[in-house]
């Protein structure tokens, strides 16, 4: 537990600039609490104006700050937390220190935790402020999002090698399902044509359980690469694992 | 005393090329063992073998007694490593890296923390992204030393530094190494430099191991011998077969003995093949000459017994 603390603390030192920056942004998407705080009678007049000018932009920045959050900054910070611990470099500091490959997923684990939940609070707030409480889908759609994330920057050293091999997986697992499912389509018209059905689409798709059943799959695959790849180091492997993953996940769509 | 780097047989390949081949290799602990060899000849793969970075292809290697595949914690909080190459978490200062390395090593030792950092003149406030190469080595060397390792490993710890930087950690490692019973294998092509370190030399070229002895053994047996010879005398078939790179000018031919026992035998080998050699002197070779003559001699006849 020791050892993770220091490398929490290591990591959190390291991208301190940028955890302030997140510590902000959370700040601002909080503010849209303010609104359902009850205010005085001198911000109707008078005084009022005074405090209504910056609370406009505060709430112009709060909005502004959710979105940047959510579409740049949490990834660019988890991808670079994970890489500064890259498992694919033999030179890696932490490879000839005493840290165990486990207590080192366990640290990102909880680095990337950390950071949710503030991410998750922000959105409490507006949620709270919009009086929309359908947070499980976005909890699930942050932990679909974020589990690619960290499995495509496990198996990376860097972030434009993270772009070619997400590229490279994404299109090629895409390409390959589509493939597989036109296959199927075409063997179910010819077992239509000759009166019988030897494939059909729907006995390639997996299953037919729709978006949930696609994102369960994905999640867990990612996962399953994730915790193989900080146990094993074995990148080509974990790579493989997530080609899969895609690929069955698109041939689940797709179907 | 105990084997605490032991290499049976290794074989490793990197980059699809076999870069150590059948390597064995003993190291002793409380030894300081330079491991030298040209660019290219293996020292860097065989040391990431022994640190786990890499996997042998053939033959097995231990350190601490623990197999190099099953180095774990407990293993590496008792292993100190340097590289050339090496990273480290640059947007720390020196104080945080030294709180880090505090809290995963078990046996730091903040007295002999502070010693090195007066020793090595590191600013502790300041960011290692701001650092020098030299300083950078220097901050490693200190997270690799305040826990008192009972191995350091150091690739090429000098490579690129400055005369005045690498003095200055070779002195820090002198100061050490006289104060503690370490075991120290490290790998270097600046010999000079290791000279000063080293009581044990291991010779690698082209992934063979070509010679593993003291530095005293090598430094008594290897001689540079001139003879002066009166003229119209001889040709090169007149020198034994055991000597490397004879050369005869005018009127004196040299060679090096790398079998030197003592003056008298050498006078008794020179009457034998130059009856009429007028004078001889001997003189002992530097460990830098040592390792030239042997690489060259393997690059000429690679079947050479040392």
């Amino acid at each position: 537990m020791k050892t993770i603390l220091a490398h929490l603390k290591k990591d959190i030192v390291s991208f301190g600039r940028l955890a302030w920056i997140w510590t902000i942004l959370i700040g601002f998407d909080c503010l849209a609490f303010l609104d359902r705080i009850p205010v005085s009678h001198t911000w109707h007049g008078g005084m009022g104006l005074v405090f209504m000018i910056p609370a406009v932009i505060l709430s112009i920045l709060g909005a502004s700050a959710s979105l940047i959050l959510q579409i740049l900054f949490v990834p660019v910070l988890i991808v670079q937390v994970i890489h500064a611990d890259a498992l694919t470099e033999s030179d890696a500091f932490w490879r000839t220190r005493p840290i165990s490959r486990g207590a080192l997923l366990a640290e990102k684990a909880l680095f990337i935790t950390l950071l949710l939940a503030g991410m998750a609070l922000a959105a409490f707030a507006i949620r709270f402020h919009s009086g929309n409480a359908s947070t499980v889908a976005t909890v699930l759609q942050t932990a679909v999002f974020v589990s690619g994330l960290v499995a495509f920057a496990a198996v990376t050293s860097s972030f434009s090698r993270l772009i070619l091999n997400f590229i490279g997986i994404v299109l090629g697992a895409g390409v390959l399902a589509s493939m597989v499912l036109g296959f199927g389509r075409y063997m179910e018209s010819i077992g239509a044509n000759l009166g019988h059905f030897p494939m059909s689409a729907h006995s390639l798709s997996l299953s037919n359980s729709g978006q949930a059943g696609t994102a369960f799959l994905y999640l867990g695959g990612c996962l399953t690469v994730v915790i193989y790849q900080y146990l094993t180091l074995k990148t080509n492997i974990s790579r493989v694992g997530l080609f899969a993953t895609f690929f069955l996940a698109a041939l689940l769509q797709g179907g | 005393m105990n084997q605490i780097i032991e290499i049976n047989g290794m074989t490793c390949c990197y980059g699809g090329t076999e870069a150590v081949r059948n390597l064995n290799l003993q190291v002793q602990e409380g030894s300081i063992y330079a491991f030298l060899g040209t660019n290219g000849a293996g020292k860097t793969t065989t040391i990431k073998t022994l640190l786990n970075l890499l996997k042998p292809k053939q033959g097995t290697a231990r350190v601490l007694d623990t197999s190099v595949e099953r180095l774990g914690p407990r293993e590496l909080a008792q292993i100190g490593y340097l590289s050339q190459d090496q990273k480290l978490p640059e947007a720390l200062t020196v104080r945080d890296l030294i709180e880090y390395s505090r809290a995963i090593y078990p046996t730091w030792d903040d007295a002999f923390c502070r010693r090195l950092l007066e020793t090595l003149s590191l600013p502790v406030n300041r960011k290692l992204a701001t650092f020098s190469r030299g300083m950078k080595i220097k901050a490693a060397l200190l997270i690799s030393l305040a826990y008192h390792p009972r191995l350091l490993i150091l690739d090429e710890p000098f490579s690129g530094l400055d005369a005045l930087v690498r003095d200055e950690l070779i002195q820090s490692l002198v100061e050490v190494f006289e104060q503690e019973i370490w075991t120290m294998f490290i790998s270097s092509h600046d010999i000079d430099d290791v000279e000063r370190l080293a009581d044990w030399v291991g010779i690698l070229d082209e992934g063979r191991l070509c010679l593993s002895e003291p530095l005293e053994s090598l430094r008594s047996r290897f001689r540079r011998i001139d003879v002066i010879l009166p003229e119209g005398e001889i040709s090169k078939d007149q020198l034994t077969k055991d000597v490397l790179l004879p050369e005869i000018a005018g009127g004196s031919a040299k060679w090096i003995d790398p079998h030197f026992i003592d003056n008298d035998a050498t006078s008794r080998q020179i009457e034998k093949h130059f009856p009429k050699g007028t004078a001889f002197a001997t003189s002992p070779l530097s460990l830098r000459e040592i390792f030239v003559t042997v690489t060259r001699v393997l690059r000429l006849n690679s079947q050479t017994i040392l």
